[in-house]
């Protein structure tokens, strides 16, 4: 390649490359309700390693779950902290493996285990 | 007839005046949104998917970016083509940026809307970004000799402003690890986490044999145990791994098969053949009595290696087919049995010039498509995304000191390090010498 051509390629594969990178965003409206069902399949897998299982309590979650979405600045998040939001999730990954084995299937019950779920997520039948 | 252009010297002042300060003004390319929220990457939230992704992403770029990796990718190949007849040396250095690996979800209280940082951005979603820098030797004495190779890997969450970001990650962090991984014999191996960051140093030193059909290397892993590597190098079989003692399985990692076997020997247009089983702890980890449950109870494979935490895949590769096109092709059966890559690509006629893999000059380009797979336990919805790989490299005209350069985008090598992450990116930049 002539000298004369080289930089133009180091610009081409740096342009490449920082095409790839990504900035802060803010966080999507239903960001905390996802968690949820991240958090219900992970620790399925967590405690059984069993990826399919993990997988349908996911489906069973979306099929089930309404989300409640907030804005991070939500004045009515003021008094608790909008970090809270994702405390549902945070509970979930941290129960012991025989609480994931009582809890199963049963949908209802994985919602009862922090009241920040009602916070972020509402199931078929909830008023 | 002959179209003129405009001449572009009295138009360029013009363009930088316009140009200037709509990129350097609030939400423009140089002060994106969300510029002056915290630096240093606010809370990160403990329980979102994304906090546990970093904090498996990190462990990936220092088992990755290992010592013994390094030395097997970087140094030994090197090591091999030197003439076993006169005594010297090679020495090789590699430094890896990792750009958006995982998306963490973090708490930044001093988001109220002062400056560029908005008030919606209180809880905000920031890339993570990893560094590697390794650095390794070997002498050898007739078919005899000996290697050190050594590591310091590192990542948080992204600055939110891109100047310092590229300040931080192509300017003081390659300085930083270059010195500091000089020390590693001093200091040992250790790993420090807080959050979604993480400082991790380990090496590896040892002695090899280079036969003529055979080679073996045994070392002490700084972290991590024995590290054994041996193979034949007639068709190309060879077996490499980290041993270690536990419940866990007996391998912290294992690399089995045919490596580069030369099917060119027979019909020179098929250039080199790679069928091997790779596995590797993979995502984010199991409670260890079910790993060590399915240990016990696991038969052939499973029982060896693990059935549970595990990337485990069967890899068919062809390089240097005609010359000019490399084709990947591999199969996971852990944790999903799925096709995990398929890729081509085109490079120049001497970019893979020897037979271990030892730095040719050239190019290589490849392009593809790549399609994820939704997995809820990782956070990730899946989808198809584009994928391209370029890389070149250059030798001196004594032919002892060389370097190159790759970056890559959506890489099925780097969506199988990271498969939670979604356009994510990579740069490195390697020398290496020999002595």
């Amino acid at each position: 390649m002539p000298a004369h051509r080289r930089p133009r390629l180091v610009w081409a594969l740096a342009g490449v490359g920082l095409g790839g990178c990504k900035l802060i965003e803010p966080m999507p409206s239903d960001q905390p309700c996802k968690e949820v069902g991240w958090a219900i399949a992970s620790r399925t897998h967590d405690c059984t390693g069993d990826v399919a299982l993990a997988n349908d309590r996911y489906e069973a979650f979306r099929d089930a779950a309404e989300c409640i979405e907030w804005e991070a600045d939500d004045p009515a998040l003021e008094a608790v902290g909008a970090e809270d939001l994702f405390s549902c999730a945070f509970t979930i990954r941290n129960l012991p493996c025989e609480t994931i084995d009582e809890l199963g299937d049963d949908l209802p019950a994985w919602m009862e285990v922090d009241e920040a779920c009602a916070w972020v997520v509402k199931l078929e039948g909830d008023r | 007839m002959t179209a003129r252009l405009p001449p572009l010297l009295p138009v360029l002042p013009v363009l930088l005046l316009w140009a200037g300060p709509a990129w350097a003004s609030d939400d423009g390319l140089l002060r994106p949104e969300g510029t002056d929220c915290d630096l240093n990457g606010g809370n990160p939230i403990a329980g979102t998917a994304g906090f546990d992704n970093a904090r498996a992403a990190l462990q990936t770029n220092q088992n990755t970016y290992s010592a013994t990796s390094f030395a097997e990718r970087n140094l030994f190949p090197a090591a091999r083509r030197k003439d076993a007849d006169e005594d010297g040396g090679t020495f090789a250095a590699q430094w890896s940026f990792t750009f958006n690996a995982a998306q963490v979800v973090s708490f930044d209280d001093g988001a109220k809307g002062n400056g560029n940082c908005p008030s919606n951005y209180r809880v905000q979603v920031r890339p993570l970004d990893m560094q590697a820098g390794n650095i390794g030797v070997t002498g050898h004495w007739g078919r005899w000799g000996l290697f050190y190779s050594s590591s310091i890997t590192f990542g948080q969450q992204a600055y939110p402003n891109p100047f310092l970001r590229g300040m931080l990650w192509l300017g003081a962090a390659p300085m930083y690890a270059g010195s500091i991984v000089a020390l590693a014999p001093i200091s040992g191996g250790w790993t420090t986490q807080n959050g979604a960051s993480a400082l991790a140093m380990d090496w590896i030193g040892g002695g090899r044999y280079e036969g003529e059909h055979l080679h073996a290397r045994l070392g002490y892993a700084g972290s991590r145990g024995l590290y054994v590597d041996v193979g034949e190098d007639v068709v190309g079989l060879s077996l490499s791994g980290v041993v270690r003692g536990g419940e866990l399985g007996r391998f912290a990692q294992l690399k089995v098969g045919g490596q580069r076997m030369p099917l060119k020997k027979l019909i020179k247009p098929l250039g080199f053949t790679s069928l091997y089983l790779r596995d590797l702890s993979f995502g984010p980890p199991v409670v260890e009595s079910v790993a060590a449950a399915a240990v016990a109870e696991g038969e052939g494979l499973d029982g060896l290696l693990g059935g549970v935490g595990r990337l485990r895949t069967y890899h068919f590769s062809q390089e240097d087919l005609g010359q000019y096109v490399d084709l990947d092709i591999a199969y996971a059966t852990r944790p999903l049995s799925q096709l995990h890559l398929a890729a081509i690509g085109g490079h120049s006629a001497d970019f893979r010039a020897t037979r271990d893999g030892a730095v040719g000059t050239g190019f290589l380009a490849k392009a593809g498509v790549v399609n994820l797979p939704g997995q809820p336990i990782l956070g990730v919805d899946g989808g198809s995304y584009f994928s391209g790989r370029l890389e070149g490299r250059g030798r001196n005209k004594a032919g002892n000191l060389g370097g190159g350069g790759a970056i890559l985008f959506n890489d099925p090598e780097l969506l199988a390090l990271y498969p939670f992450a979604t356009n994510v990116s990579s740069w490195s930049f390697s020398i290496e010498g020999s002595f």
